[in-house]
């Protein structure tokens, strides 16, 4: 971090108190870095903290609370600020985003967000998400099972009837009866066949129509609502 | 230092330091001296400089120095009269300390 951006992060963060209490603040910060002189710029920087720290240090003069503090061996120390920089990852983070406005109300708003999100939406999205796939999965299940009796009927019937032929050379009442067999077999295929056609052709369509209708209305309200 | 430095006590070193120099001094040099015997951060004293100045313990005036502003730090008279009391308050509190640590009996 450098002198210049350790004074702007400051200087962000101390943009909603008193502009005579910030130019007084950052102005003194400024004075120290000159003071220091260049080659002593960065020691004073690790020095000084974060700026996060210094702006609640700030913070807490304006609101003339000085009960939590301390001054001791290693400084002056803040139950809240020791809390913070044992978390270098939050703070980082917390420097990254940029907040308009009253932090803490920005915060609780997030939260109220995610929590609502959370409670409201995730559990609907769900149950809605399940109910979809659940239907769409019964429906598949049944056009398959409808196309697969189909596919065996035929298959099997042909096999039969096949075999049937061959019977015939050495038996042939029971050849005859198997081809006969293999025969019905094949017609019930055949008319599985016509069902299948008939759901993909008839069924299927107005059925995605009023899916993809559905999910649209349901997107619409979401819309509105928001 | 082993022992915590409370802000009363701070308050005191500060107006203390401040006060040596006959036309104030400045946040630099304030923060080095008191460095001299307190092992505070650079951080910790421009909140103490601010809440001295609002309680009217100390007042600022800006000096034109090798071309540019610097802003010193004055004791007022006010300010003299807290750190005398913070001055009697040490002597009657570091002498009982001091009488108990060498083991003689406190006499008040």
């Amino acid at each position: 971090m450098s002198k210049k951006e350790f004074l702007d992060q400051l200087a962000y963060l101390l943009q909603d108190i008193a502009p005579e209490e910030r130019d007084d603040a950052i102005g003194y910060y400024v004075d120290y870095f000159e003071e220091a002189g260049p080659e002593r710029e960065q020691q004073v920087i690790e020095e000084l903290g974060s700026p996060e720290k210094i702006a609640a240090m700030i913070r807490d003069s304006l609101n003339g609370t000085t009960g939590e503090e301390e001054y001791t061996e290693n400084g002056y120390h803040n139950q809240r600020y020791d809390e913070n920089t044992k978390m270098p990852e939050k703070a980082k983070k917390e420097s990254g985003f940029h907040f308009k406005g009253n932090r803490d109300r920005n915060l609780i708003l997030i939260v109220l967000i995610v929590v609502g999100t959370v409670v409201l939406g995730l559990p609907l999205i769900g149950v809605i998400g399940g109910t979809a796939v659940g239907i769409v999965g019964i429906f598949f299940g049944f056009i398959s099972g409808v196309a697969g009796i189909s596919v065996g009927l035929l298959a099997g019937g042909f096999g039969v009837f096949a075999a049937g032929i061959v019977k015939m050379f050495t038996k042939l009442p029971t050849g005859f009866m198997m081809c006969g067999g293999g025969l019905i077999m094949m017609a019930v295929g055949l008319l599985f066949c016509v069902l299948f056609v008939w759901i993909l052709v008839k069924v299927f369509p107005p059925l995605i129509r009023g899916v993809v209708d559905l999910i649209r209305r349901l997107f619409h309200k979401g819309g509105e609502e928001a | 230092m082993v022992f915590n430095t409370g802000a009363a006590l701070l308050d005191a070193i500060v107006l203390a330091v401040v006060s040596k120099e006959e036309e104030g001094s400045y946040g630099y040099k304030i923060t080095q001296d008191v460095r001299k015997v307190l092992d505070v951060s650079e951080s910790t004293l421009y909140p103490v400089l601010r809440r001295l100045r609002k309680e009217g313990c100390m007042e600022v005036y800006d000096r034109q120095c090798d071309g540019r502003n610097r802003r010193y730090y004055k004791v007022t008279s006010q300010g003299m009269i807290q750190l005398n009391l913070y001055r009697t308050e040490w002597k009657s509190y570091s002498f009982k300390i001091t009488k108990i640590f060498e083991g003689g009996a406190v006499h008040e």
